[in-house]
């Protein structure tokens, strides 16, 4: 078996990607967010009476829970070895650019229509994840695009925003 | 009833559902099942609510009954599709095959993963389908039985029973716990009309919808990891392995290991299908569980690399509580999941009504519905197989092309839950804690089951301490509730037996092969 | 470089628009339409809750009977979901979006008055243009059929002798049935907090609950427990209405016939944006009542077991603007708000 690959079999998560840095911040992040759930148990209204556990127990008990997993995970972050190193380099521009056309996305589609929006977010999203054929890429969203719109409109009568293009 | 008469009127249901007319509406609700149970948050309970109009100007409601549970059963295996192929399930039933079939996948065995889904699917409908036939009336009894406190335990039960998900680590496979019971908190609690972790938004008050959760960590997650990893493993369509052989998609082996967890699939699925609240996740998980510990024991385990009996357990399950939900639906009326609801209320519409004299009063239509379910289950393999071939098509799909396509999919499911981008926003959000779960090896699984088991547990839990006046016993009290709980305890402690035994003795543990959950 | 920059832009904004609110993202979100004589556009049917329910039961066969009777010639009729809090996220985009609109309507009913009540909602279905009330369902209050009551006294003697003995099961909190619950025993006279309530997602769970005997007594709409009366497993001790219904030929007692003064019915009403032009107002009236007077509409009222309730402008107004205090004050003596 070449490298590559044992990479790509390996792929999706039996390695360890974070470095030791990462998985300590992310301890500490998980850390502050349980223990902030946890004070705001405090903030939910609990009418008295009929109710012996309430809408606290519940809450209480999982971000307790969490809370202790979370040190629990700092504990194992700290005590790994100094050397272990991330495989790969990864790009963070990717992920960051997607996560962006779907914000834009989110806010444009009702005003823009389904339609229009949607044959950008396919188009932008085959460009920033590498694809470099100009015509099918913008084939490709204009069918899709259309495609989906009508086949939903039409036939299983869900309603898609219209948008600029008054379809 | 006896089963000279039952099988007289299922003969005569036969004789209905091979109408030519009838037979193109089952093609047609499976067709429709199979795109909706691929699309991701598109499920069936949305589609035949979506479709009733449609239906009143049906002049004869059989054709539209032998169409929705021909969605249904189309979806619960369209479903496995996407998530063996992409990684993307797009419902919580064909979360547990996600886990080992994509693996499968990228082994270059998608085609014996479709396939053992597509048979299991087959094999554990059909069994169902004959369960449902038989023994409706005394399972349907089952679900009136069921107080709050039993289905605590229940919950409780599946709860420990699948902490095989868990994955490698411990500490992680309970922090993707935790959160997702988390999540599974917000919105307003239903006894008691709080708000809770709203943050005073008026979204946030029906909490977060658990196909929100599944696309935004599994749809949107996987896209945003593979972006990060574009530059360094460059695009090239996935390996397949040779293609047909002499025994179908699937070799000796596969057969050999697939065959069992379809039964244990179906035996698990059908029970849980027919319980209010059971529905059709918790034995896809617990299937999962069962068959990796099982696999474990035996010395074999491929579980976490592309096990087929992670396959091949949950996708027979998923299949077989489709009956099961039939079960209490038709003999009782009470619909037990969100489709059987919307199917409640499509019998409703055509003035059928479902309940202990369904099978008395419109004979014709449940005997025929019923035996469109063999009919549905034999077209669903039929058209499968020869599909597979198409379905692999889409690891040849050029990557961003791909990718871009889960985005688009994923981005219409959300909205069309709502009908706002909030929703798409918020898909965001999870897909980005998705994004650093897989970057930091946190299993996904467990989040799914979190919000998905959490509220449940936590209502039954209670509803029982409230109609006690707070009174605890009431989980020990009831000998249901007790049998459940005791068998949970036995679930905690069985599989490390034979060490402590072995640890009194002294002894090396001749064999460890006593397990929760096995039968032969 | 181009590609980092362009990184750090998406990046900024993205966390820009997660920080800057929610209330005002929505704002973004949802988009809105403009105003015009009625109807010199399509119209649009709000449903403020998922497809499949009550509501959107409603919109669908409202929608089904204007389209069969072509009654907006040239124009079509869509249905639109807006899910979220019970109603709540759809009135307030009715309310912010759509002023003067008379193009988007939408359904509600005392399900969303009690809703809004609960959530502390600073909207309520008077700010929106009441067109019309359409039906109304009754609720019906029963036990299983081995259950030792007898008769609704013996449900009222039972909470008086001690509350805590009796548990309620029915749908969502603050909805109709825990109303329906509510109003029984502040008209017997008793205290509405002691009401030990239990909420079921859906008529399956509370169905089963009542078989099962893990509550005392069961409220639903007609509709949900019809099959088990009919099959003798449940027992009628009321219905809510000023009517009283049949069910194989019995006739079952009213809340009212049992002696106490009271009455519920889980109504449904169409209503416009605010600030509507009267001339438009007066149109839409005057075309929900072509509808309303369809025989289309009338078969389908019969078909799921609704009653004809039509009042239409101000009587309407008046209506929902007395239900609204009513359900208010009743929801702050249940102890839930």
């Amino acid at each position: 078996m070449s490298a590559s690959e044992e990479v790509e079999v390996k792929a999706s998560d039996v390695e360890v990607e974070a470095s030791r840095l990462v998985r300590i911040v992310a301890a500490l992040v998980l850390i502050v967010l349980s223990a902030t759930f946890l004070i705001g148990v405090f903030d939910i209204r609990s009418p008295k009476g009929l109710d012996p556990a309430g809408p606290r127990f519940f809450p209480l008990l999982v971000t307790t829970a969490w809370l202790i997993f979370s040190i629990a995970y700092l504990v194992e972050g700290l005590r790994s070895p100094k050397t272990a190193k991330p495989v790969g380099d990864r790009s963070w521009f990717e992920p960051v650019a997607i996560s962006g056309l779907l914000v834009l996305y989110a806010l444009l589609v009702v005003p823009l229509g389904y339609m229009l929006a949607t044959a950008l977010l396919f188009f932008a999203a085959a460009r920033v994840l590498g694809s470099r054929q100009l015509a099918r890429d913008i084939v490709t969203s204009l069918v899709l695009a259309i495609v989906v719109y009508v086949a939903f409109t039409r036939f299983l009568d869900i309603s898609l925003p219209k948008g600029v293009l008054g379809l | 009833m006896t089963s000279l008469s039952v099988a007289g009127d299922l003969l005569h249901g036969f004789g209905t559902v091979l109408d030519p007319m009838n037979l193109l509406w089952a093609i047609l609700g499976v067709t429709l099942g199979m795109l909706v149970g691929i699309l991701p948050g598109i499920g069936p309970a949305l589609t035949i609510a979506l479709l009733l109009p449609i239906t009143f100007n049906f002049s004869d409601p059989i054709g539209a009954f032998i169409m929705f549970a021909g969605i249904y059963y189309g979806a619960m295996y369209g479903g496995s599709t996407t998530s063996i192929l992409i990684n993307t399930p797009g419902e919580s039933a064909s979360v547990a095959t996600a886990i080992e079939g994509h693996k499968m996948a990228l082994k270059g065995r998608a085609r014996a993963a479709l396939a053992t889904a597509a048979i299991g699917s087959f094999v554990a409908g059909t069994i169902s389908t004959v369960l449902l036939t038989f023994v409706a009336k005394p399972i349907g009894s089952l679900a009136s039985h069921f107080q709050a406190t039993d289905y605590f335990a229940v919950t409780l039960l599946a709860m420990i029973a699948v902490t095989a998900l868990v994955g490698h680590s411990i500490v992680r496979g309970l922090l993707s716990l935790t959160v997702g019971l988390f999540i599974g908190l917000i919105g307003l609690d239903s006894l008691s009309g709080a708000p809770r972790y709203t943050f005073g938004s008026l979204r946030l008050l029906d909490g977060i919808d658990v196909v929100i959760v599944i696309v935004g960590l599994f749809a949107i997650g996987e896209t945003l990891h593979v972006a990060s990893r574009l530059r360094s493993t460059p695009d090239r369509p996935a390996v397949l392995e040779k293609g047909r052989l002499r025994t179908g998609y699937l070799n000796k082996s596969d057969w050999k290991r697939s065959w069992a967890p379809w039964l244990r699939g179906t035996a698990l699925g059908f029970p849980f299908g027919a319980i209010p609240s059971g529905g059709a996740e918790v034995p896809t998980f617990l299937s999962y569980s069962i068959e990796r510990r099982r696999a474990r024991k035996k010395g074999r385990d491929e579980f976490g690399e592309g096990a087929i009996e992670g396959v091949a357990g949950p996708e027979a399950a998923n299949n077989a509580s489709f009956s099961g939900v039939l079960v209490p639906l038709l003999t009782l009326g009470l619909p037990t999941s969100a489709t059987a609801a919307v199917m409640l209320a499509a019998f409703q519409i055509f003035n059928v009504q479902p309940g202990p004299q369904l099978f008395e009063n419109n004979s014709t239509l449940v005997w025929t519905l019923i035996a469109s379910l063999y009919v549905g289950n034999l077209i669903l393999l039929i058209m499968n197989l020869p599909l597979i071939q198409i379905w692999v098509q889409v690891l040849k799909v050029p990557r961003p092309l791909l990718y871009a396509g889960i985005l688009v999919f994923a981005c219409l499911g959300v909205y069309s839950l709502s009908g706002s981008g909030y929703e798409v926003l918020m898909a965001l959000l999870i897909g980005v804690v998705g994004f650093f779960m897989r970057k930091l090896d946190f299993p996904i699984a467990p989040v799914i089951l979190g919000v998905i088991l959490g509220p449940t547990m936590e209502e039954q839990f209670r509803r029982a301490l409230v109609i006690s006046n707070g009174d605890a016993s009431v989980f020990f009290t009831r000998p249901l509730s007790l049998i459940i709980i005791i068998l949970t305890v036995l679930a905690l402690f069985v599989p490390y037996l034979p060490r402590i035994v072995a640890r009194i003795r002294g002894t090396q543990p001749a064999h460890q092969r006593l397990t929760f959950g096995e039968d032969d | 470089m181009a590609r980092s920059r362009t990184a750090l832009v998406a990046a900024g904004l993205a966390v820009s628009l997660l920080a800057s609110g929610c209330s005002a993202l929505e704002k973004a979100l949802d988009g809105g339409s403009v105003a015009g004589d009625f109807p010199s556009r399509n119209v649009e049917i709000m449903v403020p809750a998922a497809p499949g329910g009550g509501w959107d039961l409603t919109a669908r066969q409202f929608q089904h009977v204007i389209q069969e009777d072509k009654l907006l010639p040239g124009r079509s009729v869509s249905v639109v979901n807006v899910t979220g809090a019970g109603g709540a996220v759809g009135i307030s985009k009715l309310v912010t979006k759509n002023r003067k609109d008379p193009h988007t309507l939408m359904i509600t009913g005392l399900v969303m008055v009690g809703a809004l009540t609960l959530n502390q909602s600073q909207i309520t279905v008077s700010d929106t243009t009441p067109i019309a009330t359409l039906t109304a369902e009754q609720e019906v209050i029963v036990v299983k059929a081995d259950s030792p009551l007898k008769s609704l006294k013996d449900l009222v003697e039972m909470y008086k002798a001690d509350p805590a003995s009796v548990s309620w099961g029915g749908g969502t909190i603050g909805g109709t049935d825990h109303i329906t619950a509510g109003t029984l025993v502040k008209a017997a006279g008793l205290e509405p907090s002691k009401v030990k309530y239990i909420s079921y997602s859906g008529g399956g769970e509370a169905t089963a609950a009542i078989l099962s005997g893990d509550v005392t007594v069961g409220i639903s709409g007609m509709s949900e427990f019809e099959e088990q009366i009919t099959a003798g497993k449940m027992r009628v001790l009321a219905t809510t209405g000023a009517e009283p219904l049949t069910v194989v030929g019995k006739q079952l007692p009213t809340m009212k016939s049992e002696g106490y003064d009271a009455e519920v019915q889980n109504w449904r009403a169409i209503v416009a944006p605010p600030d509507l032009p009267d001339a438009d107002r007066l149109r839409l009236i005057d075309f929900v009542s072509k509808v309303n007077a369809s025989p289309e509409w009338a078969e389908i009222r019969k078909k799921q077991g609704w009653t004809e309730f039509f009042k239409t402008g101000d009587d309407a107004k008046h209506f929902i603007a007395d239900e609204t205090t009513r359900v208010q004050a009743l929801l702050k003596e249940l102890g839930i708000v």
